[in-house]
């Protein structure tokens, strides 16, 4: 089982007390992210899908790559998924 | 003109002579105000009349009296209920720094009051041989000694002036000067306006010192009437509600300001690091968004009738860089004084940042030109003897403060970090350390790592410039769109439609952040209710292709072409070290053909068809 990093920024961070759990998974994002709902709470779940799908107003990363633009999401040993809410600058 | 004032104040501080003329509807359905307006002033009143004269554009001198400077205003601009409507721009015929058109932007509270105070823009012409400031009372216009405000630094040049403004019963007072940097020409000294709000980019505040202009005071009651409060009223309720139900207008930038940057920048591996030799900075988290809110901030400060109000308002309690009240950092600070220089102690940050404002320095620009003299001395080229005691190598905090005001100042070391990194480099023989864009200093997005952003810098008409053409917005945010950072694919088309809207912007003028959520349908229907106009979506995006391409037109006049269209060679050549861009460069010829298609440019330069399209006569 891939060990993989959950890291939470901005609001996120502020909501669940802390900005990051490490967790054994699957391979999958679903898989991680509900690892990590077992240490953060239930709701973590739906602060990432929707349904089964990925919520568009997340941006989410893993190892650095918008999901959206990576062909498959399978997580190796060490890989770390950076989550956002939505956000702006400049 | 409903909206407007309707007057533009011309001051010539050789003569100084003062006068008024009217704003010309045409002019402002064409070019809206603003920088679209003072574009139009600056190329039809003084550049073609400079060149019937036979002066050539090339030989204008932008620290010289032929130089023209406008603090210009527009329709929206001070509307109350209007989205961030407390900006102004600042335009300059020529920038020290560039040599091509001034060009910058800022908040606070000086924008609307100029307006209050009775006037849409004002012109400075010439040059006073003594220091001199200009007050603006209800329309009535002074040009005053400022022999006493001489070498007096920007917090306490605003206060005298607020104070001797308030004790005459001034209302809705506000000070646009310049610090010791702008007086010393420092090639990229800011106007300060309210204490900490910039117009930081491409030297302007260096015009004014050449000038001999330390500060303008405006204070008034002036009442800005609209073509239609009703509708206005309607309009504004729904933007406003939109803006707040916005998680980006309504929370995020409210909440951590516009440093909750660094982290997404450093995590896709965007964020430049140590002079740009890397775009990943392992110490990121130690100067985030994140760790600013929970550790020194106080409270907001948002700029006149902002919703949003992304403004900070900082203190660093204890310690060598005590600071019990400043505002920002702002993202690209924190970036150009931290990330790039590798000072990962946000207590400095804070400090050099400080400094900045307190003695009137372009934050961006002194950050990138202090990393480039970092690398510089570790690589051999700056001797250090050269440096007299400052010790400049990368992630020094001390060396970083202490750089920032013998800048300011000119004072050993600094009166060379004063050119800005592009001459520095040259000086020092290594021209391709110098991370800038014509002349200046790229902001704080990797372009390897975000391919659009990089078309953006090359192609800016101020030069190493984010704001002008934000595409990091779609690219990183996903705003309007998610698109993919590393493809190269539809990014020329995307810049063009963010450096055409976002003149628009600059020329109404309000804040940029208000396009998060405000599209170009917005801007029409404000322009429509405020002013009376007529305009669709579509004229929207023409007014700002047209501005857009006015200024690319006078640019090509000072030997600008697609020569000057490019980026500094580590970002074409030199592949990202390590993190998750690792490998990357920016391959720019997979873009700008494309845009300059689009564009209906050669060589980089509008053909005078495109111009005949858009109503620009040469």
């Amino acid at each position: 089982m891939p060990r993989v990093k959950i890291r939470l920024f901005a609001t996120l961070r502020e909501r669940y007390g802390r900005g990051e759990v490490e967790v054994d998974c699957d391979g999958t994002l679903r898989g991680a992210v509900e690892k990590a709902a077992e240490v953060l709470g239930e709701g973590f779940v739906g602060e990432v899908f929707e349904g089964d799908k990925p919520r568009e107003d997340r941006i989410i990363l893993v190892n650095g790559r918008h999901i959206q633009f990576l062909d498959k999401v399978e997580l190796r040993d060490g890989d770390v998924i950076a989550i956002f809410p939505p956000l702006a600058g400049g | 003109m409903k909206g407007y004032v309707g007057k533009i104040l011309y001051v010539n501080l050789t003569d100084k002579s003062i006068r008024v003329e009217p704003i010309d509807p045409e002019v402002a359905e064409k070019y809206i105000g603003g920088k679209g307006y003072a574009l139009h002033i600056l190329y039809y009143k003084y550049l073609k009349e400079y060149m019937k004269k036979g002066i050539a554009p090339k030989d204008i001198d932008a620290l010289g009296p032929e130089n023209v400077l406008i603090f210009a205003t527009g329709p929206i601009t001070g509307v109350a209920g209007a989205p961030s409507p407390g900006r102004y721009h600042v335009m300059a015929l020529r920038s020290p720094l560039t040599g091509s058109i001034a060009s910058a932007n800022s908040g606070g509270e000086f924008g609307p009051f100029l307006k209050f105070a009775g006037y849409d823009m004002v012109v400075i012409e010439g040059a006073s041989e003594k220091p001199v400031y200009l007050e603006i009372i209800d329309g009535h216009v002074e040009i005053k000694d400022a022999s006493d405000l001489w070498g007096k630094n920007v917090f306490d040049t605003t206060a005298i002036l607020t104070k001797r403004v308030k004790e005459k019963g001034g209302k809705n007072i506000s000070v646009a000067c310049i610090g010791p940097a702008g007086e010393n020409q420092v090639l990229f000294a800011a106007i300060m306006n309210d204490d900490h709000r910039a117009a930081g980019r491409t030297g302007v505040g260096a015009i004014m010192g050449s000038k001999k202009l330390k500060a303008i005071v405006v204070s008034g009651t002036h009442e800005i009437e609209l073509a239609d409060p009703e509708g206005f009223r309607e309009l504004s309720k729904s933007l406003v509600e939109r803006m707040r139900k916005n998680p980006v207008t309504g929370e995020g930038l409210p909440k951590y300001g516009t440093a909750v940057l660094v982290n997404i920048i450093n995590q896709i591996g965007a964020f430049p690091y140590k002079n740009w030799q890397g775009a990943y900075n392992p110490d990121a988290e130690k100067i985030s968004g994140e760790t600013l809110a929970e550790k020194y901030l106080i409270r907001r400060r948002p700029c006149w009738g902002c919703q949003i109000g992304c403004g900070r308002v900082v203190s660093v309690k204890f310690g060598p860089y005590q600071i019990l009240y400043s505002e920002g950092p702002e993202y690209e600070s924190i970036w150009a004084l931290g990330s790039d220089t590798g000072v990962a102690d946000l207590e400095a940050i804070i400090k050099a940042n400080h400094l900045c404002d307190e003695l009137g320095l372009d934050t961006i620009s002194m950050g990138s030109t202090i990393a480039a003299a970092m690398e510089l001395y570790e690589k051999g080229y700056i001797p250090e003897e050269d440096l007299q005691g400052v010790d400049l190598r990368f992630s020094n905090p001390a060396a970083l403060v202490e750089a920032v005001w013998r800048t300011a100042y000119k004072s050993g070391f600094g009166k060379m970090l004063a050119l800005g990194s592009k001459r520095l480099a040259e000086v020092y023989g290594a021209p391709e350390l110098s991370m800038s864009v014509k002349g200046l200093e790229m902001p704080a997005y990797d372009p390897r790592g975000i391919k659009g952003i990089g078309l953006e810098y090359a192609t800016s008409n101020r030069g190493g410039c984010h704001v002008t053409g934000y595409s990091v917005s779609a690219e990183v945010l996903g705003i309007p769109k998610k698109m993919d950072p590393l493809s190269y694919e539809g990014k020329a088309a995307l810049v063009k439609a963010f450096q055409d809207f976002t003149a628009v912007v600059n020329s109404a003028v309000n804040c940029l952040f208000v396009t998060f959520e405000v599209n170009a349908k917005d801007y029409a229907d404000m322009f429509n209710t405020i002013a009376g106009f007529n305009f669709s979506e579509e004229d929207i995006m023409k007014i700002g292709e047209r501005i857009y391409n006015l200024e690319r037109w006078i640019m090509h006049y000072y030997g600008f072409s697609a020569k000057d269209d490019t980026l500094p060679k580590r970002l074409l050549t030199e592949p990202v070290p390590e993190g998750p861009t690792k490998g990357q460069v920016v391959e720019l010829d997979k873009m700008l053909p494309e845009y300059y298609k689009l564009r209906g440019w050669v060589d980089g330069v509008p053909t005078p068809e495109k111009l005949k399209e858009l109503g620009i006569e040469p």
